[in-house]
């Protein structure tokens, strides 16, 4: 079942996404040294939750000293998506070994799954592959995360060099990954008109769970 | 060390419900068979979560960032490279800022 060439793929098909995650990485770590948290609290983040959405919205949260429980509940919130994610991915674990399909399951992340279904549509993709591409991303967060909070002091003020619009970037560059079709369409628009009406009524991201199931339901009725 | 045992608390905390969304949606589809309806939501609700977490900045943004958004999809639809299109995408965004443009 594991193929060594299959997870040498994976490494060198993350390469690209990992420089992405690493600006994205960096970008946290300076978001974390506004927020007043030093390295070997940032890596510990970036190891044990490794979710970056998430871990800016913690970050944020940190910053205006929110309670625990809401802190904790919006990471959920965000990561919820990993639910589904991790669902679709098992066609491709059903046959491995538990260990092996536990241990690729936590080394999820956004762009590894995006590129594992991708690959799964044309070709035998298993748990090597999705590890290969953990590996590399999960070594350049951590490194980014942890570097960007060095840099903290150097960047003042982010917006200047559109490092705030880096999710954004992030998020769109992995939609057109996954290749929508039409069918896509009134799903995408439901989300993206639902989720900015919600978020004035729903507290943490909340607005974001509930206007993406809508959207997915949608198609989930027309299937 | 320099961490505090509340942050070891809330990061433990954030580290396991993270793990546990990682690792449920396996364990409720391997113990089912979900039918087409089911699998069309799974394979559609990730994408809108991208969705819905792109809107409200484009919302709330303006010329710059759509702009920064048109130039992020086509930067990745033609090179396939997600750093050339976050580089292409925030670069947009940089330079409309730095011009001074509304």
């Amino acid at each position: 079942m594991w193929s060594w060439a299959e997870f040498f793929e994976g490494m060198r098909a993350s390469i690209p996404f990992a420089i992405g995650a690493g600006v994205f990485g960096v970008t946290l770590g300076l978001a974390a040294s506004q927020a007043g948290l030093n390295a070997v609290e940032m890596g510990f983040m970036s190891a044990t939750v490794f979710a970056g959405a998430s871990q800016l919205v913690a970050v944020g949260m940190i910053e205006q000293a929110a309670p625990m429980g809401a802190i904790i509940a919006a990471v959920f919130a965000v990561n919820a998506r990993h639910i589904l994610m991790s669902a679709t991915l098992a066609p491709v674990l059903r046959n491995q070994n538990p260990v092996l399909r536990v241990w690729s399951l936590l080394w999820t992340v956004d762009e590894s799954w995006a590129l594992t279904m991708a690959r799964s549509k044309h070709a035998e993709t298993g748990a090597a592959y999705l590890l290969g591409l953990g590996s590399v991303l999960g070594a350049s967060w951590m490194i980014s995360t942890v570097s960007g909070v060095h840099l903290g002091d150097l960047v003042v003020s982010p917006e200047v060099f559109g490092l705030d619009f880096l999710g954004v970037s992030v998020f769109l560059g992995l939609l057109v990954l996954l290749r929508p079709t039409r069918h896509h369409i009134v799903p995408f628009v439901i989300a993206a008109v639902l989720s900015p009406l919600l978020a004035t009524v729903l507290p943490g991201s909340w607005s974001i769970i509930v206007a993406a199931c809508c959207g997915a339901a949608f198609a989930a009725a027309r299937a | 060390m320099i961490m505090e045992l509340d942050y070891i608390i809330l990061v433990s905390g954030m580290a396991i419900f993270t793990a546990f969304t990682r690792l449920s949606g396996y364990w409720i589809v391997a113990r089912m068979d979900p039918g087409p309806k089911f699998r069309q939501f799974l394979e559609t609700a990730p994408q809108t979560v991208f969705a819905a977490m792109i809107a409200p900045a484009l919302w709330q943004g303006g010329p710059a960032e759509w702009l920064g958004a048109v130039i992020t999809v086509i930067a990745m639809k033609l090179s396939g490279n997600l750093a050339v299109a976050l580089i292409a995408g925030v670069g947009t965004v940089a330079v409309w800022r730095a011009l001074g443009l509304p």
